[in-house]
């Protein structure tokens, strides 16, 4: 379980989140939606741990972030300036993150090449890859590891209609297999299918 | 990767170079002449050139290093960053990487003194290993240094410039090796036995001033784990 509690966020002097508190459950996505500057993407990189909070607290699953852990256990994030190495191949890329956890084995990386929509292009290189597909890449990683906590930062972008449903699709199986999702999303439509819980945030606040 | 490769390319090429210079120029007739060649005072040509000349392999091991501070915040890298439970403890294993690189990069320096350096006054292995401690510690100040005003200045090409000044005014100042807290605050002068008294000359043990150095080491990597505990990362 993942808690906010009066996290309040000041950079350069600007309140960017602002005494935000709430609790998100297990097995369940989670949509933020709002226009650029509204905070979204900060509450993302602040519940990963990768942003230091003003004030407040950030629990994962009752430990406290920056002080009995540095990130939520078992994240999946993907985010603005992610980027994989671009001389190896897909399955390369995998293979060199798993080593940190050993949690994913070989099988787990062929099958969520496979979910993506990767099967046809695993060995080719990184570099070779259209936005589209390093996208779904990148949404790969989030979940090879069977991850307990998935971050999606407008994950649908770059993607056709058949990669946004396939997004749909896969997350709704993270979610009945218990993972908490969050999407950071300004297409409020994106999200209204996708999602259990709609927020919206505005000047740093969730409504 | 490939400006990894690069940087090692370049540098085994610029020390190989600094050798070459060494020898042909017969600069410096003691042993190991990348820490002999410099002489701690005096502001003629003859002197200015030994500065540059024993600077001449700092700026990339400092390139090298650099990828570290990549590391430590972006790209490619936040993938690993949030598959770490512990800041502190990536911040350590980064920071063992730059004595990795550190230790690789004098070690590379010295075999090429060793097999082709053609200097006649020969020097005790005792002394020679002081060369290398004193060389080996002062690198890693530099870098460790770097690595932490890059985090603070959250601009790498920034504190890599005042780093390579800092360097180099360090040696250009005429102060001579007796005056130890002088050199003790521009601790580049330390890696050149002139200064550190590995080759004689100096009242004081070496070992103190080796001791300095480590500590010195240790509070810059505290200091940085500190700042890189409660840094936010973009």
């Amino acid at each position: 379980m993942l808690e906010i509690k009066n996290v309040t966020k000041i950079l350069n002097k600007r309140k960017v989140l602002d005494e935000v508190s709430y609790t998100f459950n297990k097995g369940t996505i989670y949509g933020l939606y709002g226009a650029n500057g509204s905070g979204k993407t900060m509450l993302l990189r602040l519940v990963s741990g990768l942003i230091v909070p003003t004030e407040g607290e950030v629990y994962w699953n009752n430990k406290k972030l920056h002080e009995d852990i540095s990130f939520p256990g078992n994240v999946g994030i993907v985010i603005e300036n992610m980027e994989m190495l671009p001389q190896y191949t897909a399955k390369q890329n995998l293979k060199i993150l798993s080593r940190l956890k050993n949690i994913a084995t070989e099988v787990d990386i062929e099958n969520v090449l496979k979910r993506v929509g990767l099967e046809a292009a695993k060995d080719l290189n990184v570099k070779k890859y259209s936005l589209g597909m390093k996208q779904r890449l990148n949404i790969a990683q989030a979940i090879f590891e069977k991850q307990d906590l998935i971050l999606l930062d407008e994950p649908t972008n770059a993607l056709d209609e058949e990669g946004i449903k396939l997004i749909y699709d896969i997350m709704q199986e993270e979610k009945k297999r218990g993972a908490t999702i969050i999407i950071a999303t300004h297409h409020k439509e994106d999200l209204a299918n996708m999602c259990d819980v709609l927020i919206n945030v505005k000047n740093g606040k969730i409504y | 990767m490939k400006s990894r490769l690069t940087g090692i390319v370049l540098f085994a090429a610029i020390a190989a170079l600094q050798c070459f210079i060494i020898n042909s120029m017969a600069m410096e007739e003691t042993e190991f002449g990348f820490s002999t060649m410099y002489t701690a005072a005096g502001t003629d040509s003859g002197i200015i050139q030994r500065v540059l000349f024993s600077y001449l392999p700092i700026p990339f091991i400092l390139f090298l290093a650099e990828d570290v501070i990549e590391d430590l915040v972006k790209g490619y890298n936040l993938m690993i960053i949030v598959r770490n439970y512990n800041r502190s403890l990536l911040f350590a294993k980064i920071m063992a990487k730059v004595v990795v690189i550190t230790v690789l990069s004098v070690a590379f320096i010295v075999v090429l003194s060793l097999l082709f350096g053609t200097n006649s006054i020969h020097l005790d292995v005792a002394r020679k290993v002081n060369i290398v401690v004193f060389y080996s510690l002062v690198l890693l100040n530099t870098i460790a240094f770097d690595v932490i005003l890059a985090l603070i200045l959250h601009k790498k090409q920034v504190s890599n410039i005042f780093i390579n000044i800092f360097f180099v005014v360090s040696l250009l100042l005429p102060v001579k090796g007796g005056n130890i807290v002088v050199n003790c605050i521009f601790f580049p002068k330390l890696a050149f036995a002139a200064v550190n008294g590995a080759t004689g000359g100096i009242d004081s043990n070496p070992i103190y001033l080796q001791l300095y150095l480590l500590v010195c080491f240790m509070v810059i990597c505290l200091m940085g784990q500190k700042k890189y505990k409660d840094m936010d990362i973009y």
